[in-house]
């Protein structure tokens, strides 16, 4: 399991996004954003990136990693 | 987003429609008042334009420009959307083949290798991970799938080296050990490939 925290869920939810939109802005299944949002999935950079552009936030300020 | 898909595939098709009638009444066109020409076989090198062959000229054009248009657009929506593909769970039930392998021991050796046929059984689970995005932890998750699937078919393969190569005295009986033990080893490889890579995904969405 990654150790890291995730907000991408408050990040998404400022942006009144559903997952599903989320889903398709980034090209992912809905299963993952929602993986995410558990920090049960360590996304690659390119998705990482993707998102933070999605949400409109920085990278370092969705995935916290300890 | 699929409603933009349907009404670029509806325009597509309404496109197609278009080009394809144009081609034929510019072929009831060519035939009627042109001779045929452009329409049945002629001799290129000896060709001179007439105004009466611009009909044909243009659709054979327009059906081009719109083949070339079509493969671009297909292959285009394909890279955007690569989705699994589609696959009937009930597929799974080809599965039931593999027991045409007992048949080897009546009609002879080669019957083995349709033991193979178990590994149909994946198609059950695949087919209930058909259609659906191939984003990046699919992919991941469909590596480790395969890779453990073909671990275990490979240390099946070679426990059955080490069991049955006390059989090498006999190499008839041997060569038919080994045959069943790499028919259940392909089956074993389909089968957990598909299995393993749909437990994950369920795991995945579980936690």
């Amino acid at each position: 399991m990654p150790d890291f925290e995730c907000r991408l869920k408050t990040y998404r939810q400022l942006k009144q996004m559903t997952q599903e939109e989320l889903a398709v802005m980034v090209g992912v299944r809905r299963e993952t954003i929602m993986r995410l949002e558990k920090a049960q999935y360590n996304p690659s950079l390119k998705l990482a990136v993707d998102i933070s552009r999605a949400v409109g936030a920085p990278i370092e300020e969705i995935f916290i990693f300890r | 987003m699929k409603r933009a898909m349907k009404k670029k595939a509806k325009i597509l098709f309404a496109a197609g429609v278009v080009c394809v009638l144009f081609l034929l009444a510019s072929i009831g066109y060519a035939v009627t008042y042109n001779e045929s020409r452009l329409v049945v076989p002629m001799d290129l090198s000896a060709y001179e334009f007439t105004i009466k062959d611009l009909p044909m000229i243009v659709s054979v054009t327009l059906v081009t420009v719109y083949v070339c248009a079509a493969v671009v657009v297909i292959s285009v929506a394909d890279r955007k959307k690569p989705v699994t593909r589609r696959v009937d769970p009930r597929l799974g039930f080809l599965g039931f083949l593999g027991f045409l392998g007992f048949q080897g021991f009546q009609t002879g050796p080669a019957a083995f290798v349709r033991f193979a046929f178990f590994g149909f059984f994946g198609f059950f689970f695949e087919g209930k991970m058909s259609g659906i995005l191939m984003d990046e932890r699919y992919v991941e998750n469909r590596t480790r799938a395969q890779l453990n699937a073909h671990k275990a078919a490979v240390n099946i393969i070679f426990a059955g080296l080490i069991v049955f190569g006390g059989f090498l005295g006999n190499v008839e009986y041997a060569l038919i050990a080994f045959e069943i033990v790499v028919a259940f080893a392909v089956a074993i490889d389909m089968f957990l490939g598909e299995y393993l890579l749909y437990q994950y995904d369920q795991d995945d969405q579980e936690r």
